[in-house]
């Protein structure tokens, strides 16, 4: 699926892929070709690397902030559920209270709050990560599905505006990739 | 990893003879005045004891609790504040010291039941009065010293050990000391919340009441643990070992006390107002009313939102000089919690009349004392339990 040494034609490809002996020098090669101006890239490997985000530059998740909105959205719903019910809806009088007897309302509150923040957390964490996805070019990629036990591998993508083939395959070859090879789709 | 991190020498106790010297004149200053006080009034000075001594052997417990608890879950927040908890148990000593005054004479003064006479003809009082009596509440004080004192002192037995030798079967005994303390510590501190507090209001009872002060406990420790350890941490070797990492860790936990004290708070009040009986609700009517009412909400908005909020928050979380001020935030304000949960059932309706500067004084004298103990005890040791087998992963290399 490469072409030796010459140009290739054909379809576009996703992007140059090399693998790296480890986790540090996975790490060494993003930084290094963060320095060199390449944005659009991504790493893989077999467990989570600590210093990874910050070597890929990659800008904090803002999923926490849709988890906050969906839990206040869950806590106003949940008053708001009950509000209705119990005032609007179906009056009752129980033992003598008030009808907005609002410290009963609040375990569930509490509980829709809960419920509405887990499930953003989740499927929000699913959405921003692109998921599902059966298919990704990667999986073209010789010896990739070794990235779950002891491959390293980190792919500079062909929509990065200073993406070149042969200059991208010599500048991760410089880096001291152990293999690197065209990513087809 | 290759690369080389240089790491400070944690096996060298810090000195921290004089902020603790300083500590210990404050409190004798403000214990003299406090002394003044039983001269004014001897029952405003015991009901001022009685808080102070609550708000500072919180402290004490919670590290007990947190040191507890974290030998039987493991994890690097834990060893991170070992040692300057461990400094905090050892202070349970100087609080039983402290508990002599309220045992032999405040208890006359405190509490309804111990007056032979309301024993004699309230109904209810005469119906307990085989378990609150004074040789029984007396009897019982020591039985929960002796357990706390006793986890408290194998615990950190077994940590001098670990200092001393490295020996790794520390560990087992700190997981069997943890386990059966921990199930002891939770019943001891049920029944002395019990005794020392809820017995006030000898006619009201609640069985949240021994776990509202629990987490309490565990909240307040860990806020007075963590702003120990930022301040430590201007200085090495802190100043490295004591990684942002492990401070978001902390700053967590906080949050989650944060949560849980609301929680348990929140339970006993909901079962109370949903029942709405005669014995129970009392409890809350005298806080919703005579000013009373602006403490309730202030404590919810303080102790629950203010620090609920702010603690979302990762930058506060992994901010040094944000997450002290909350922390110090958080240890103020537990006064506050037991001000509203002990002044109310001591001094009645009015809270502009239950106010008194020997509370203050009370607190900063027994505080004093404790600090000072506290910065002495954690002036003996290590900072970090630099031995024990999982240090250089936690600490050392977290993070790398």
């Amino acid at each position: 699926m490469t072409a030796h040494g010459h140009k290739p034609v054909g379809p576009p490809i996703h992007g140059m892929a090399a693998r790296f002996e480890d986790a540090s020098a996975l790490t060494a090669a993003a930084r290094a070709a963060r320095l060199e101006g390449y944005a659009r890239m991504d790493a893989y490997s077999p467990f989570p690397i600590h210093e990874m985000d910050e070597a890929l530059g990659i800008r904090r998740s803002i999923l926490p902030f849709l988890v906050l909105a969906a839990g206040i959205a869950g806590c106003v719903g949940g008053f708001g559920m009950q509000w209705w019910m119990s005032v609007v809806d179906y009056p009752l009088n129980i033992a003598g209270k008030p009808l907005v007897s609002w410290p009963q309302w609040v375990p569930v509150a509490f509980e829709t709050t809960v419920l509405l923040s887990a499930l953003t957390a989740a499927f929000g964490m699913f959405a921003l990560n692109g998921f599902p996805m059966p298919y990704h070019p990667m999986f073209n990629v010789k010896g990739f599905d070794r990235v779950t036990t002891d491959a390293f591998f980190l792919c500079i993508e062909a929509d990065d505006p200073q993406f070149d083939v042969t200059q991208t395959a010599k500048f991760l070859q410089g880096l001291g990739a152990l293999e690197v090879s065209e990513v087809v789709h | 990893m290759t690369h080389h991190v240089h790491v400070p020498d944690a096996s060298q106790p810090v000195n921290l003879a004089a902020p603790s010297r300083i500590a210990l004149i404050v409190g004798a200053v403000a214990f003299a005045l406090f002394l003044v006080g039983w001269f004014v009034n001897p029952t405003t000075f015991y009901q001022a004891y009685l808080m102070a001594f609550f708000f500072w052997i919180n402290m004490s417990l919670g590290c007990l609790a947190l040191v507890m608890i974290q030998h039987l879950t493991g994890g690097r927040w834990g060893m991170t504040i070992r040692r300057t908890a461990e400094a905090g148990i050892r202070t349970l000593p100087m609080m039983a010291v402290l508990f002599v005054p309220l045992a032999l004479f405040g208890v006359h003064r405190l509490y309804e039941w111990a007056d032979p006479a309301v024993a004699a003809t309230d109904h209810v009082i005469h119906h307990k009065a085989p378990w609150l009596n004074v040789a029984g509440f007396q009897i019982r004080a020591v039985i929960y010293f002796v357990l706390w004192i006793g986890a408290g002192t194998l615990l950190v037995r077994a940590s001098r050990r670990q200092d001393a030798t490295g020996d790794p079967k520390v560990g087992r005994t700190y997981a069997r000391v943890a386990a059966v303390g921990g199930i002891l510590y939770f019943f001891s501190m049920t029944f002395a919340a019990l005794d020392w507090g809820m017995s006030l209001d000898a006619h009201w009872f609640s069985t949240m009441y021994g776990v509202i002060f629990i987490i309490g406990q565990c909240l307040g420790a860990m806020a007075l643990l963590l702003f120990t350890l930022i301040l430590l941490s201007r200085h090495e070797p802190l100043k490295t070992l004591f990684r942002v990492d492990a401070m978001h860790d902390l700053g967590k936990l906080m949050l989650a006390f944060t949560m849980l004290w609301a929680y348990v708070s929140f339970s006993q009040y909901l079962i109370v107002y949903s029942a709405n009986l005669k014995e129970e609700i009392p409890y809350y009517i005298r806080r919703g009313h005579g000013g009373w009412e602006f403490l309730s909400v202030g404590l919810i908005a303080l102790n629950f939102f203010l620090p609920f909020v702010v603690l979302l928050s990762r930058t506060v979380k992994r901010t040094r000089s944000l997450l002290l001020w909350v922390a110090a935030l958080v240890v103020v304000l537990r006064f506050l919690d037991i001000f509203w949960t002990l002044a109310p059932s001591m001094r009645g309706d009015s809270m502009a009349a239950a106010i008194s500067w020997m509370d203050l004084a009370a607190v900063i004298a027994i505080g004093g004392l404790w600090v000072a103990m506290f910065l002495r005890n954690l002036s003996s040791t290590a900072l970090l339990p630099f031995r024990d087998p999982k240090f250089e992963e936690a600490i050392v290399h977290a993070g790398h």
